[in-house]
């Protein structure tokens, strides 16, 4: 039956999961925790631009880095809500350990 | 005398502030208090066709604002035997005949007079929305359980906290016990654990809603409806009285549906 369906609709296994044994309470909670997220983040862009200065910062404490982000946003990936920073690094010769004395 | 001033509230349009400010104010006033309700929906007015006043309009806020009358003629008693007022919305002017500040003022001096000023909001979050929630100390948010409603309640909530409106309290209307049950419907648990606010008070989906208001007679006169009830019990939780929440899910399932089919319908949803 399974199949059947999932070869009749041409779906995924996790859209067929979806379709046939999810409650619709439980998708509707699911889609809407995900834009809740995603419009708060919209009311807040200081919040956002705040967290973006703070982060530069601790990573410029170990490395060279570019002045800015070549990326900084809130995302949707499938169903999952990520943070993608991209940062250029210029020097890690921080990085590398103390000598010993 | 400092009465409350709460503002009714949604974002989305159609969920039932306008129903909740009428039954919540009738609700107060039946419990003693003296109530004016304040209908801020300039241009779409309803709460005076919802009250059943509608025959006894002659001034509205918009007089009231512009100094064309007093405040006190302006108000119009309610039908029945209590301390209820309204102040219509106009009909034929638009939401910036107003102001916040002026809506404010004009709260301030009902306050002086009355233990509770409700403010029915227009639906959307532009000028009306900014009048309405200028004018009060609380807020009350009414949602449907479903998605898009949900989601406006939330950048309500956001809006409101930015303007310095904390700890808005919600009202989930129009639940429907039987879908709930089927699980196609969201639950207070499932609300609440999304917006993350107090809830105050759940409506279940009832015709006698729609049967009041075809009368002009709010809901919460029949107590023993299962609407009316639930927005009797939201005004006594407005007051201050600490009753639970209780479920509205049919209780003994199948035999209420049973009940249901008979024509006994309507006890096993009217606790909330
Ligand atoms: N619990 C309920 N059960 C059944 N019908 C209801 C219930 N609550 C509200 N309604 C109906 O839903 C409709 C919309 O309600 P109402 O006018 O109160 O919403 P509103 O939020 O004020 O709308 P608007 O945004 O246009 O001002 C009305 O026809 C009303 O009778
Ligand atoms: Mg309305």
């Amino acid at each position: 039956m399974r199949e059947l369906l999932r070869w009749l609709f041409n779906l995924t296994g996790k859209e067929l999961d979806q379709a046939t044994e999810m409650l619709s309470k439980d998708t509707a909670k699911q889609r809407l925790k995900l834009v809740l997220i995603q419009d708060r983040l919209e009311l807040a862009p200081e919040k956002l631009e705040e967290m973006k200065k703070e982060i530069w910062e601790v990573v410029s404490k170990y490395m060279v880095v570019d002045d800015d982000f070549m990326e900084f946003e809130v995302r949707r990936l499938d169903d999952l809500t990520v943070l993608v920073s991209n940062i250029e690094v210029k020097d890690l010769s921080d990085l590398t350990p103390a000598p010993s004395t | 005398m400092t009465g409350r001033t709460i503002v009714i509230t949604s974002g989305k349009g159609g969920v039932g502030k306008t129903t909740a400010t009428a039954n919540i104010g009738t609700g107060l006033a039946m419990r003693g208090h003296r109530v004016v309700v304040v209908d801020t929906d300039i241009g779409l007015r309803n709460l005076d066709v919802i009250m059943g006043l509608e025959n006894r309009i002659v001034y509205d806020l918009v007089n009231v604002i512009e100094g064309t009358c007093k405040l006190s003629q302006a108000m119009i008693g309610d039908k029945h035997d209590y301390e209820l007022y309204l102040i219509p919305a106009a009909q034929t002017r638009d939401k910036n005949s107003i102001t916040p500040e002026q809506l404010r003022e004009m709260c301030a001096e009902l306050e002086k007079e009355f233990d509770y000023v409700l403010i029915d909001c227009p639906a959307g979050i532009e000028q009306g929305f900014k009048n309405a929630t200028a004018a009060a100390q609380e807020a009350i948010i009414v949602t449907t359980p479903e998605v898009s409603a949900i989601r406006d309640a939330d950048r309500i909530i956001g809006l409101l906290e930015s303007s310095g409106l904390h700890r808005p309290k919600l009202i989930i209307n129009r639940i429907d016990p039987e879908m709930v049950r089927r699980g196609d419907m969201m639950d207070q648990k499932d609300v609440e654990s999304l917006l993350a606010i107090e809830v105050i008070g759940l409506v279940p989906a009832d015709e006698q809603t729609i049967v009041a208001a075809n009368r002009g007679i709010p809901v919460v006169h029949n107590t023993k409806s299962p609407a009316g009830g639930a927005f009797l019990r939201i005004a006594s939780r407005v007051d201050g009285e600490d009753i639970p929440l209780m479920d509205l899910e049919p209780k003994n399932g199948l035999f209420s549906r049973f009940k249901g089919m008979v024509g006994m319908n309507g006890r096993a949803y009217s606790h909330a």
